[in-house]
């Protein structure tokens, strides 16, 4: 069972992954829209179960925004076909975005830095939208539940950048010589 | 493990365009030095530099010498790292070793905080880990800033234990507000202006305020969290009791009408509130920003928030307000809130990371807003489960 336990989460991202291949190849040149919708639902869905609810919110608002840039481009040049990058982003998103920090962890034998900074790339989206998570509690506390909590929020959390940025350079300048050199501590 | 030397002769440290200095010391492994001062003093900066952190916060610093260069630094912050590379608290010390990690799962209790997912960790159950991750890598010099506030008995024994273990081998240094003497510590102050003795700005009326809680039901991840009965009027105070990770500020949130629950809530009267965790608070802005938004811009409120913050040491009004020290920050949450006519006030650990001194004063004008008929809500780390207690608990409980 233990192997089962280890080895499911891999083997289901494994099947949404084909699932989404599959997707594209069949549908990606007839159907974009259908191909790349089919892709953002599994995606959104593997990402909540794996990373939690921050990371699939922070993947669909980037989905968004790339839509809203595909469709603000389309509107002037007319390109339709520019819908099937969503579905190769969300299938990029399916393949990284989905990998856990154990499995990370065991990369950490082969090659050090690049697992570190993958984890980081992936975790800041899901700081950032904890903050903002947070913030609006606190929001909500002091001001009451008025709308305007939700745009002070998005202020706060925006405002709150520079300083996260250095909060992230300490915690990287106080970890990173110790996981670089897990095995030395390992043996001390 | 290399021997390490930390030797003060004439320290002063620089940032952002204040000063601190600190009194001429030599402390060397294995053994401790305490660091102390008040609030906004420089503890946290002192700290900063000894970890190598000066780079990246623009500090600059003199008299300070670590022998040998090469040692080995870490450092634990007094509000947990915002940002954590591992998912839960486990996969984080798995990431810098493996040894030890036996020895810290054969404590049951730690064994359950460590398997969570550290977004769900409450803030005592991250500065546990923070300490255990130290405790993991076993440093030449290990650096913390105000390591015991915020953590219930068990949890602050513990984090002594494990420090004490550490010091054994290793130097461990330790900033703290409180006056800690242990026999054999080196000790180094930082030296600052002495305030004055008597604050007495009047504190305007409170609003008429009513709290009534009855057969709360809080559901928060898989936590269930259950208050039975709560009521207070014009005058009087709750603490909100429990260990770390109990939902004490989850039932402040639920109060405050932040988050969902299940039950009947009254809460009559503006309310404030003052969050443990103080950087919730845009830390764009500058004092003046938040002092104003606090006040809801009200010129007289405005005025006695600036004044008391002044005798009680915040000077500067354009400062940025990221750049207070923990305790600064929760002073200037508190103070303006207190102006502000807020019937009910909800203070989140209550006046955990506030020195001495300060407490003190802040206690007195909470005993003055009570009288105007304010209603106060504290929580604090303590007792073994989530109980609701009369009273608020005095400055040196």
């Amino acid at each position: 069972m233990t192997w089962l336990k280890a080895y499911l989460p891999l083997m289901i991202r494994a099947a949404a992954l084909i699932c989404g291949v599959l997707a594209l190849y069949l549908y990606g040149e007839r159907d974009p829209v259908l191909s790349s919708s089919i892709l953002i639902i599994i995606t959104s869905i593997v990402l909540l179960k794996v990373r939690g609810k921050g990371s699939s919110i922070s993947y669909i608002i980037s989905v968004a925004v790339i839509l809203g840039l595909t469709f603000f481009f389309m509107s002037m040049y007319g390109v339709y076909r520019n819908i099937t990058y969503i579905g190769y982003y969300s299938l990029f998103i399916l393949f990284f975005g989905t990998v856990t920090d154990r499995e990370l962890l065991y990369t950490l034998r082969y090659g050090r830095k690049y697992p570190v900074l993958i984890i980081l790339a992936l975790k800041i989206y899901g700081i950032i939208v904890e903050r903002y998570y947070r913030s609006l509690e606190m929001n909500k506390a002091l001001l009451g539940r008025r709308k305007t909590v939700f745009i002070k929020g998005i202020i706060g959390t925006l405002q709150s950048l520079p300083y996260l940025t250095f909060r992230i350079a300490e915690y990287l300048h106080v970890h990173l010589p110790y996981i670089m050199d897990r095995e030395a501590i390992q043996k001390k | 493990m290399a021997r390490a030397v930390i030797k003060l002769n004439n320290a002063e440290i620089r940032v952002d365009g204040h000063v601190a200095r600190l009194s001429d010391t030599i402390a060397e492994s294995p053994g401790i030095l305490y660091v102390k001062g008040p609030n906004g003093s420089g503890k946290t900066i002192f700290l900063k530099t000894l970890a190598g952190l000066n780079d990246i916060n623009e500090i600059i610093s003199t008299g300070i010498i670590i022998e040998p260069r090469s040692t080995r630094r870490w450092y634990v912050p007094q509000d947990p790292w915002l940002i954590t590379l591992g998912d839960t608290g486990l996969d984080e010390l798995l990431l810098i070793a493996k040894r030890k990690i036996k020895r810290v799962l054969s404590n049951t209790r730690l064994d359950k905080i460590l398997r969570k997912r550290i977004a769900h960790m409450s803030y005592g159950e991250r500065k546990i880990l923070e300490i255990m991750k130290a405790y993991i890598v076993e440093p030449d010099i290990t650096c913390f800033d105000e390591p015991f506030s915020g953590l219930d008995k068990y949890y602050r024994e513990l984090a002594e234990q494990t420090i004490n273990d550490l010091a054994r081998k290793s130097l461990v240094v330790i900033a703290t507000n409180k006056d800690i003497n242990k026999p054999g510590a080196s000790e180094v102050k930082v030296l600052v202006k002495q305030l004055k003795d008597d604050i007495d700005p009047p504190i305007p009326l409170a609003g008429k305020g009513e709290v009534i809680v009855q057969n709360l039901s809080i559901r928060r991840g898989n936590k269930s969290i259950e208050i039975n009965g709560l009521k207070l009027k014009s005058g009087e105070t709750s603490t909100i009791i429990g260990p770390n990770g109990s939902g004490k500020t989850t039932t402040l949130l639920a109060i405050a009408g932040a988050i969902k629950y299940r039950g009947e809530i009254i809460l009559r009267g503006k309310t404030g509130f003052i969050p443990d965790d103080t950087l919730l608070v845009s830390p764009g802005v500058t004092l003046n920003d938040v002092i104003t938004n606090l006040c809801y811009a009200d010129r007289d409120c405005m005025d006695k928030s600036f004044f008391t913050l002044r005798e009680l040491g915040v000077w500067d009004r354009n400062r940025p307000y990221v750049a207070l020290s923990d305790g600064q920050r929760r002073l200037a949450l508190l103070i303006p809130q207190l102006f502000s006519g807020r019937a009910v006030l909800l203070i989140d650990s209550w006046l955990e990371g506030i020195d001495m001194y300060r407490r003190t004063v802040v206690y007195e004008l909470i005993k003055q807003y009570l009288e105007m008929g304010g209603i106060v809500i504290a929580t604090l780390p303590r007792g073994d489960r989530l109980d609701v207690v009369e009273g608020i608990p005095a400055p040196y409980d």
